[in-house]
């Protein structure tokens, strides 16, 4: 995809592409402008089903790019999520490389 | 792709959201009745009662949140920056909009016939500039918290404040009690707006059981 006269640019493989999924992107890019959100919140704002948000949380959790931290809030167990510091460098990255990319025409 | 995440539209979705239980209005306009009010009843300590009321307000207004928003559409934490960024801006707005408004007062309150034109002029239309004051606040309150309705009691501050001219006893003497009558009908109609926002908002999102 990447012709010669482009080589300085990032290539396709260094894209993030645990993050470049959309419903995960979305999931990155939400938690980016907070600091902390609940399952409950992210699942209003992103229109994913319980299944689908939990599903991709345990992907990015595995990655170490959210912190999952479970509680009981009214007696009523919670979800709360937050982006950890790895997270937010790499979704800086994402952005940063998938920038560099669209700049060179691919 | 990344070019098209536009993390403003999301931050603003956000505060959207946070705020579309009608919430900060219903709490914005009893502040108004309240200060409205004073101005026609005896208080005992109503001036102290004034000033810690907001304070009270904010520890409520969290308090009904944690009841009835975050059950509801779940709950979301700004980043630091942000918190600390709307706390500033709103305390700097106000700080100008109290200068602005104590200043007019006491410059318009009980100003002779010999005073400066100036003076005069905002002696005689001293509703004009309460309701420019107040429209300022809903308008950069609107702003910096990304309420869009706040801008419409911008408007009705612009409105409802002149209006005063055709229906006030006293409409050119600078006095409290105009003040608090043009702040009060503000403070029902924003009550008004929020207690239906706040029913759209129960039946759009109910309650999980």
């Amino acid at each position: 995809m990447t012709s010669p006269s482009n080589k300085n640019l990032p290539s396709l493989n260094e894209i993030d592409r645990l993050i470049h999924e959309p419903a995960r992107l979305l999931i990155m890019a939400n938690l980016y402008v907070l600091e902390a959100a609940d399952f409950l919140y992210l699942m209003n704002q992103t229109g994913l089903t319980f299944g689908n948000l939990s599903g991709h949380m345990t992907r990015l959790e595995e990655a170490g790019y959210i912190e999952v931290e479970k509680s009981f809030v009214d007696k009523r167990p919670n979800t709360r999520l937050s982006l950890t510091d790895a997270g937010r460098r790499a979704f800086e990255e994402y952005r940063k490389s998938m920038r560099g990319l669209l700049a060179g025409g691919v | 792709m990344s070019d098209e995440i536009d993390l403003e539209e999301i931050e603003r979705r956000a505060m959207k959201a946070y705020n579309e239980d009608g919430l900060l209005d219903i709490f914005i306009g009893g502040y108004l009745i309240f200060s409205g009010l004073k101005a026609f009843i005896q208080l005992e300590h109503r001036n102290i009662l004034l000033s810690i009321l907001p304070g009270l307000g904010v520890l409520l207004y969290n308090e009904v949140k944690k009841l009835v928003t975050y059950p509801r559409i779940g709950y979301m934490k700004l980043t630091k920056e942000r918190r600390a960024r709307i706390a500033r801006d709103s305390i700097i707005v106000i700080l100008i909009a109290a200068f602005v408004t104590f200043t007019g007062l006491f410059t318009g309150m009980g100003s002779p016939e010999s005073a400066p034109w100036g003076v005069l002029l905002l002696n005689k239309f001293n509703l004009l500039f309460q309701g420019g004051v107040l429209a300022f606040i809903f308008f950069m309150l609107g702003k910096i918290m990304g309420v869009n309705r706040l801008y419409r009691y911008s408007v009705l501050s612009l409105l409802v404040f002149p209006a005063g001219y055709l229906y006030l006893d006293s409409p050119y003497m600078v006095t409290l009690r105009n003040m608090g009558t043009q702040c009060a009908i503000i403070g029902v109609v924003m009550v008004g707006y929020g207690v239906l926002h706040l029913r759209r908002f129960i039946v759009k999102y109910p309650k999980e059981a």
